[in-house]
């Protein structure tokens, strides 16, 4: 009797067990779904500060498993439009764009204009005129500073002595200034790279690839300002891909700039604690679509690299 | 900390020191006392071959209700018995039912220390067990305890391992083929709390990640709380492993070596004048294959080992004092030249001691205080092209805890404690010459819990805590109530429901494929501790001895979860509470087990289906996600087949839906103006909406027992991991440089043959 019991028992709770591991397995489903492509419309504009007024491209994303060429993407026929505001918001200036002879570029018609450092500059792209806008962004473009001293002009790469000059402050509303720092071989063809990016670079690579490199983005608030308001800023050797004559800039950026390069660097991994194959899309400030409508402002000097191992 | 909620755990407080008070078996007048007319009992219960003592051994007067379990310390105690000669009997699985008589006086303290046999090996179908899990350990809800047997047995990727034991379990999950990291009930690895000894262990790996640093040879008594955990353990939102490490054989001395294919490992342990050694010893062994390889084959690690020492120490101060002296020091160690250009240089390990005093105060009120140490560091050093990234990070934490067991009733037991510290993390990184950051936290800190068994009746049970937890950086001070309900409605059956708030101070910044760079971290200004809810709900069937089943379910939410923000590009310069980001998440699944006990074939079968979800402000629209561990169904089945009384055949089969990853769906082109070359940007839709392929392998081994040259018993273990050679996804690379871009499957392991020969002499 106890034995047809237990027996009874095991079968029920048997029964029980594998039953709900059966509906569960049958019948869970995972409620977050993989989405799909949606086409949308990209914006590529750099403004800097005392700079004429850059060209402004439009095109359309592709689907990820399709070769990619800007032509195959640009986006013809468009209305656009840069409205540079006051300081009260206010429409000061109506640049109009126009398409070039290259779809999907547009180039200001009026081309003598420069870019006003420390203004907002608005974006509208319309499917045609009168239309209300498809796409809106904009940018404030970093307030000026200037270039007060530098601690030389020559420096042994990886020496005791890095490049650090001395500028005024930037200005940016509600937040410090980001800086990056950007160097241009000046005679990429006849100097060496230096070990770290030359690290990069397969034997069949072209050098050039690292003609202009940057530092990443560097925080104002890191380095002290001097008695006479003026900050001291240092040259990540990082930001030297070549010997030789280098022109390094020191770029304020907008905030469109910042959170492109902060949120782009960790797409495919970079400095970043996300998992291995989790993709944050990248931080796009613009309307109506994607891309960047940023802007800079910058100091350039001019050094040279001296090759340690150099004989 | 908002008021309601303040009001709410004040009144749980207040309603547990009331019930302490108001409770019929602490209210009773001096004329009613019942100490004056009844005895106790209490001792230790050991193991009769080692002396090793026993946690979660059944102490029952037989022919009645009284009865009670061993603690951690092998201890146990039940009091207020009727005067009288009784019979106790000791049950646990895998040792034969120990039986004594004892007799109890009016107002006295027996003392019956019990040592138990363990079973031998009878080829009767009943009679071979597995102790695997220990029954009565898993009356609580959300516990499990891991045997060294199902260590050893388990089949493992060079040596056996207890997170890859532990892993097997249901409502565990392992990230990868490459890491140990414990993923408990949709929690990383950081909010699960691991104890060595009551030592807080802050980076339990080798290898990256590969192993755990806890020798086989080295532990007594793994015991996992997977959630719902008691006001006697705190510090972790999730879940706590607990491990205790063996006190030494106080019969012989005695000794294992063991020789595997790229780790050997080694221990010793024995008696001396009223008390006990062990010490055990690990080291890699990759030295002859390092030096093979070197030379033929490029980008070979100049050096890479890991090694590992335990030692414990007991020592019987008197027949009531115990002191306990626990050591553990490891490390890892590589220089690998990655290419010609990219040097790395890595030293990471741990350093914990604890000295423990146990003290039986009286016949129902035992203690333990335990001083402890414990130290983590990690500093690894990139250079590439004369570049260097350095970072070193280390975790010093001194601590005392105190503990008090009382059971003054069988209807009550009382456990209090007080655990205070300080603490010191430090972090400096450096690039190019420069320091990035380099934040110093220091923090004392202090907790103390109160928590009560009360056995209402035999059906029912309900156990209620209240843990207090303050630390000075950022001034926190929080409270967690634990509660816990069981129906016995017959004596098969259990069930269980359980609540618990939880809180953690510390957070580990780590990266889910290597554990070698883990980071970790303290609340202060501005940064809160993380918390969260756990509500569980359970039945446990034991129809008979034979089977067991469990079901359980649960739900947690977890809130200000704080981690260092990945979009911040350059922290130097920063205050600490910018350098985080702060989210909150929620799991919650269903757990089933299903285990056969007893019989040559036995095993168990486990099966997950759970879900959980991270989100963070302005990361996947504000969304939630499921992180890249989140996996809804996981299956794992562990047979063991004892063929003779020579071979041994195991078998592990895992299934687990493939782990999320972001399927890019577009793409663009920014001609970045502080480059040369053009970025690619990805366009993704819902951040880790695609799985990879479901994940599923076959690992067997065959063990054959025999002697070596008569010195000792032996065992030899030829294994195969991945028998079929599944080549499981890990993730997905791209290559940026063909057009259209092309995917990369980088893939886990491949079939692996091992063999392990070990001797105990």
């Amino acid at each position: 009797m106890m034995h047809i019991i237990i027996k009874n028992q095991l079968s029920a709770a048997c029964t029980f067990f594998v039953g709900v591991m059966t509906l569960l397995t049958l019948t869970a489903c995972d409620p977050y779904s993989q989405d799909s492509f949606v086409e949308q419309m990209v914006v590529e504009s750099f403004f800097t500060g005392g700079e004429p007024l850059p060209d402004i491209k439009l095109s359309r994303t592709l689907p990820f498993d399709q070769p990619y060429t800007f032509e195959a993407a640009a986006l013809s026929g468009y209305d656009i439009r840069v409205i540079l505001t006051t300081n009260s918001g206010e429409t000061d200036m109506i640049i109009q764009y126009e398409e070039s002879e290259n779809p999907g570029i547009y180039l200001p018609s009026d081309e003598s204009l420069t870019v006003e450092k420390g203004r907002v500059y608005l974006l509208e792209v319309r499917e045609a005129p009168g239309l209300s806008p498809v796409m809106t962004a904009e940018t404030f473009v970093p307030g000026d500073f200037e270039l007060v001293s530098t601690n030389g002009d020559s420096f042994i790469y990886q020496g005791a002595e890095q490049f650090e000059p001395t500028f005024t402050l930037s200005f940016y509303p509600g937040r410090q200034n980001y800086y990056v720092a950007s160097t241009l071989a000046l005679d990429p063809e006849n100097s060496p790279l230096t070990p770290f990016y030359a690290g990069f670079l397969d034997d069949d690579e072209d050098p050039l690839q690292f003609r202009r490199v940057s530092s990443g983005i560097i925080n104002e608030s890191n380095y002290e300002i001097n008695p006479d308001g003026t900050t001291t800023v240092k040259l990540p050797w990082v930001a030297i891909a070549f010997y030789g004559p280098n022109e390094v800039s020191f770029f304020s950026i907008d905030t469109n700039l910042y959170d492109y390069i902060r949120s782009q660097s960790i797409q495919l991994g970079g400095p970043s604690t996300l998992s291995p194959g989790q993709i944050e899309n990248v931080l796009w400030n613009v309307e109506g679509g994607i891309g960047i409508f940023g802007s800079r402002t910058g100091i350039v000097s001019e050094i040279e690299v001296i090759n340690p191992f150099a004989p | 900390m908002n008021s309601p909620l303040l009001m709410v755990q004040t009144y749980m407080l207040t309603h547990l020191i009331v019930l302490l008070l108001v409770s019929p078996s602490f209210a009773l007048s001096p004329d009613d006392e019942p100490e004056n007319r009844t005895g106790t009992l209490n001792g230790y219960v050991s193991e009769a071959a080692t002396g090793e003592v026993i946690w979660g051994v059944n102490a029952v007067l037989n022919g009645t209700t009284l009865g009670a379990s061993t603690n951690s310390s092998g201890f146990y105690s039940i009091s207020r018995i009727p005067p009288g000669e009784y019979t106790v009997v000791f049950s646990f699985l895998g040792f034969r039912e120990y039986r004594a008589e004892v007799t109890i006086s009016a107002g006295e303290t027996t003392r019956l220390d019990a040592e138990l046999i363990e079973t031998g090996l009878e080829m009767d179908d009943v009679l071979v067990t597995s102790e695997y899990f220990d029954q009565e350990a898993r009356q609580s809800l959300g516990v499990t305890t891991v045997s060294t047997q199902l260590i050893r047995d388990t089949p493992a990727v060079l040596q056996a391992d207890v997170f890859r034991s532990i892993q097997l379990l249901p409502g565990i999950k392992a990230a990868s083929d490459f890491s140990s990291g414990l993923y408990i009930r949709g929690g990383s690895p950081d909010q699960t709390l691991i104890l060595l000894d009551n030592t807080t262990v802050y980076n339990p790996t080798h290898f990256f990640g590969f192993f755990s640093t806890f020798n086989p040879d080295a532990i007594r008594d793994v015991r996992v709380f997977k959630g719902g955990f008691p006001a006697e353990y705190g510090g972790r939102i999730g879940s706590v492993v607990d491990i205790y490490n063996k006190d030494g054989n106080r019969r012989e001395m005695r000794g294992t070596a063991s020789v595997g294919l790229l780790s050997s490992r080694a221990s010793i342990e024995g008696p001396f004048n009223r008390g006990s050694y062990m010490f055990a010893l690990r080291r890699s062994t990759l030295e002859p294959l390092l030096w093979a390889l070197q030379g033929s084959v490029e980008n070979i690690p100049e050096s890479f080992y890991f090694v590992d020492a335990n030692a414990k120490i007991n020592y019987d101060l008197s027949n009531t004092d115990r002191l306990s002296l626990s050591l553990y020091a490891g490390q890892d160690d590589v220089n690998f030249p990655a290419s010609d250009d990219l040097f790395l240089k890595l030293n990471y390990g741990n350093i914990t001691s604890s000295l423990t005093w146990r003290r039986i105060l009286s016949g129902d009120l035992f203690s333990t205080v335990t001083f402890t140490g414990s130290r983590y560091f990690n500093s690894p050093r990139f250079e590439f092209g004369g570049t260097v990234f350095e970072r070193s990070n280390t975790v010093n934490d001194l601590s005392v805890k105190a503990d008090l067991e009382w059971t003054p009733s069988q209807q009550h037991t009382v456990k209090g404690g007080i655990w205070a510290g300080t603490l010191l993390v430090t972090l400096e990184d450096r690039f190019d010459g420069l320091v990035t950051q380099s934040p110093d936290i220091t923090s004392e800190y202090i907790s103390a819990y109160l928590q009560d068994q009360w056995r209402i009746t035999p059906q029912w049970i309900f156990t209620g805590g209240l843990r207090a937890s303050y630390y000075t950086s950022g001034n926190h001070f929080r409270l967690e109530p634990r509660t816990q309900l069981e129906y016995r409605p017959t004596a098969e059956i259990r069930l269980q429901t359980a609540y618990g708030r939880y809180y953690q101070f510390k957070t580990l910044i780590t990266n889910e494929a290597f554990s070698g760079f883990d980071l970790w971290l303290l609340t202060d200004d501005g940064v809160p501790p993380a918390w969260g809810d756990q509500f569980l709900a359970g039945v446990k069937w034991n129809p008979v001895r034979q089977w067991t089943f469990e079901l359980e379910g649960f739900y947690r939410n977890m809130r200000q979860l704080f981690e260092f923000d990945p979009r911040i590009p350059d922290t130097a310069g920063l205050d600490y509470n910018e350098l985080f980001r702060f989210g909150e998440g929620f799991a919650y699944g269903v757990e089933t087990l299903i285990q056969r006990n007893t019989g040559r074939l036995n095993g168990f079968i486990g099966y997950t289906w759970g879900t959980t979800r991270r989100k963070f402000p302005t990361f996947n629209n504000d969304e939630f996600y499921p992180p890249k561990y989140d996996r809804i169904h996981d299956i794992n089945l562990v047979t063991n087949y004892r063929l003779s009384e020579k071979w041994m055949a195991t078998a592990v089969f895992s299934y687990a839906t493939g782990q999320t990853y972001t399927e890019p769906l577009g793409r663009t082109q920014i001609d970045n103006p502080f480059g040369t070359e053009p970025d690619n940007p990805l366009i993704v839709g819902r951040v880790n909406a695609s799985r990879l392929p479901a994940y599923h392998r076959l690992d067997f081994g065959l063990t054959y027992y025999s002697t070596f040259f008569g010195l000792g018993d032996s065992e030899l273990q030829l294994q195969v991991i991945n028998a079929y050679s599944r080549r499981n996804v890990w993730f997905y690379n791209f290559d940026f440089d063909d057009n259209p871009v092309t995917r990369q499957d980088i893939r886990m392991l491949p079939i692996l043959p091992s063999v392990t020969y070990t001797v105990n002499f």
